[in-house]
């Protein structure tokens, strides 16, 4: 496990970047952390990293938003979940494990709490922690 | 003419019958789950997640409203943008109806019936007849921050959306943090009608940039900041940053539409979404649209049709089948992340 302290949202992105780089299809990144702890700066600078080209807005009301990926080589779509007004049921029946373990997809979901049951044993956790002005601990556990 | 509108893009189920009569065009009937249900099943109680079972209400809705498809000249559904599994049930339903019934059937964007509640008791006989045209559009929501430019029905230009969170969710989002329940946006907004606007300085997000995109994720995080600075909050304290947090984001969307309906010169500004039911943006965008744009008129919506409902579907529909367009059943497919004027 690595543990990062971010003193800034750049920071964090930063950390996001280097976890992009390294993931490949198939990867399942589950985001953990409460309110205002960072998931939004970590999971749009995920996507940029992965070659998304469009903006990256929250799924918090359409639960799941699917990106499409054109770099040579890499996976082709990138799944942008958020668990936050859902539950497990809620997110089987929008077909979200669908997505999981293919070879041509990357999922990261925010909340990944409230959708534990869901997720693959084989995961890479991210956790975020608000320690209070803008200093965050973020853990990366693959 | 005569449509049948269909919306089940989130948690609402709906549906409603649209007449021109004499160029107006009319609502003769509007039912919502949450209506019927009442009598019909329920004894009464309608559980939330009754209310997301769309396919178990549409069939009782559609049969209340007592239309047949010899008294409808066409169908309109929600399409998009929205929850793929609600969508489906929706469009799944329409096209059944439309094959049945030899009837055309178009997929109405949701962000686009939300702009066509506008028309709802109005000449429609042309586009522009009873708005000038072009238009401003402001798409607030739970799900949307969004200008939209409005040359015509299906002619649209976005302008700038949000960078990540929607105007709606950080009202939730802030509700959620000060225990006022989820989603408890409506009551962020009845609360700050009796707090101090100027008690906290939030941050006006991306305000002084030249674009015209929204930010709240940040303000979001500035409210959490402020709430941690002390332990035990009064019920005056919460009221003054639900109405400083309520003006941060008031000032930064009225703002950017004054800035946008300058730069494109547009006729008419419309508010449309959820969130146009919040007091404090009906009466800033109105006002400062009355003094800092003459000749410039700014369309607040019913509160009726701020939420999501089948009638402004059905409205949008209209303005599509009127000119022979005709999805058809067969292929029509829903698109959860549909985006207007891209």
């Amino acid at each position: 496990m690595e543990r990062h302290v971010s003193d800034s949202a750049k920071e964090t992105a930063a950390i996001a970047v280097a976890l992009a780089k390294r993931v490949r299809g198939g990867d399942v990144v589950a985001l953990y952390g409460d309110l205002g702890a960072g998931k939004t700066t970590f999971a749009q600078a995920f996507a940029k990293a992965l070659g998304v080209k469009e903006r990256v807005q929250s799924p918090t009301f359409i639960l799941m938003h699917e990106h499409r990926l054109k770099r040579k080589g890499g996976p082709a779509y990138f799944l942008h979940a958020d668990a936050y007004r859902a539950d497990a049921e809620e997110f089987r029946a929008i077909g979200f494990d669908e997505y999981l373990g293919r070879a041509d997809a990357v999922v990261l979901v925010e909340w990944a709490e409230r959708i534990g049951e869901l997720l693959p044993k084989r995961r890479i956790e991210v956790r975020l922690k608000h320690l209070g002005g803008d200093r965050r601990i973020v853990s990366v556990r693959d | 003419m005569r449509i049948l509108g269909i919306e089940t893009s989130c948690d609402e189920t709906s549906v409603a019958l649209l007449e021109t009569d004499g160029g107006i065009a009319r609502i003769g009937k509007h039912l919502t789950a949450s209506q019927v249900l009442k009598h019909a099943v329920y004894g009464g109680v309608v559980p939330e997640v009754a209310a997301r079972l769309h396919v178990e209400t549409l069939p009782l809705l559609i049969d209340e409203l007592g239309v047949t498809g010899e008294d409808i000249d066409g169908i309109a559904v929600t399409r998009g943008p929205g929850l793929i599994t609600s969508l489906r049930v929706g469009t799944d339903f329409a096209r059944a109806l439309a094959y049945g019934w030899r009837l055309p059937i178009v997929g109405v964007n949701h962000i686009e019936g939300h702009i066509a509640a506008n028309w709802i008791g109005k000449d429609v006989s042309k586009e522009g007849a009873s708005y000038g045209l072009p238009a401003l559009v402001l798409v607030v929501s739970g799900g949307h921050t969004e200008l939209i430019l409005m040359k015509g029905f299906g002619k649209y230009e976005r302008l700038g959306s949000t960078l990540d969170d929607a105007a709606g969710e950080a009202f939730d989002k802030v509700a959620k943090m000060l225990d006022l329940g989820y989603p408890g946006g409506p009551e962020v907004g009845k609360r700050a009608l009796l707090g101090d606007r100027e008690a906290f300085s939030f941050p006006r997000p991306l305000l002084n940039k030249p674009n015209l995109d929204f930010s709240f994720s940040g303000l979001k995080t500035a409210v959490l900041y402020t709430l941690q600075t002390k332990k035990s909050w009064t019920e005056q304290e919460v009221n003054d940053l639900c109405a400083s947090f309520q003006a941060a984001v008031v000032e930064t969307l009225v703002a950017k539409t004054l800035r946008a309906a300058k730069a494109r010169k547009v006729k008419t500004v419309f508010l449309a979404g959820g969130v146009a039911a919040n007091a404090s943006l009906r009466e800033t965008l109105s006002a400062r649209v009355a003094s800092e744009l003459p000749g410039v008129q700014a369309v607040i919506p019913a509160f009726e049709y701020c939420t999501d409902n089948a009638a402004m579907i059905a409205m949008a529909g209209y303005f599509h089948l009127s000119k022979k367009e005709d999805d058809g059943w067969k292929g029509m497919e829903p698109d959860p992340s549909w985006e207007l004027g891209l």
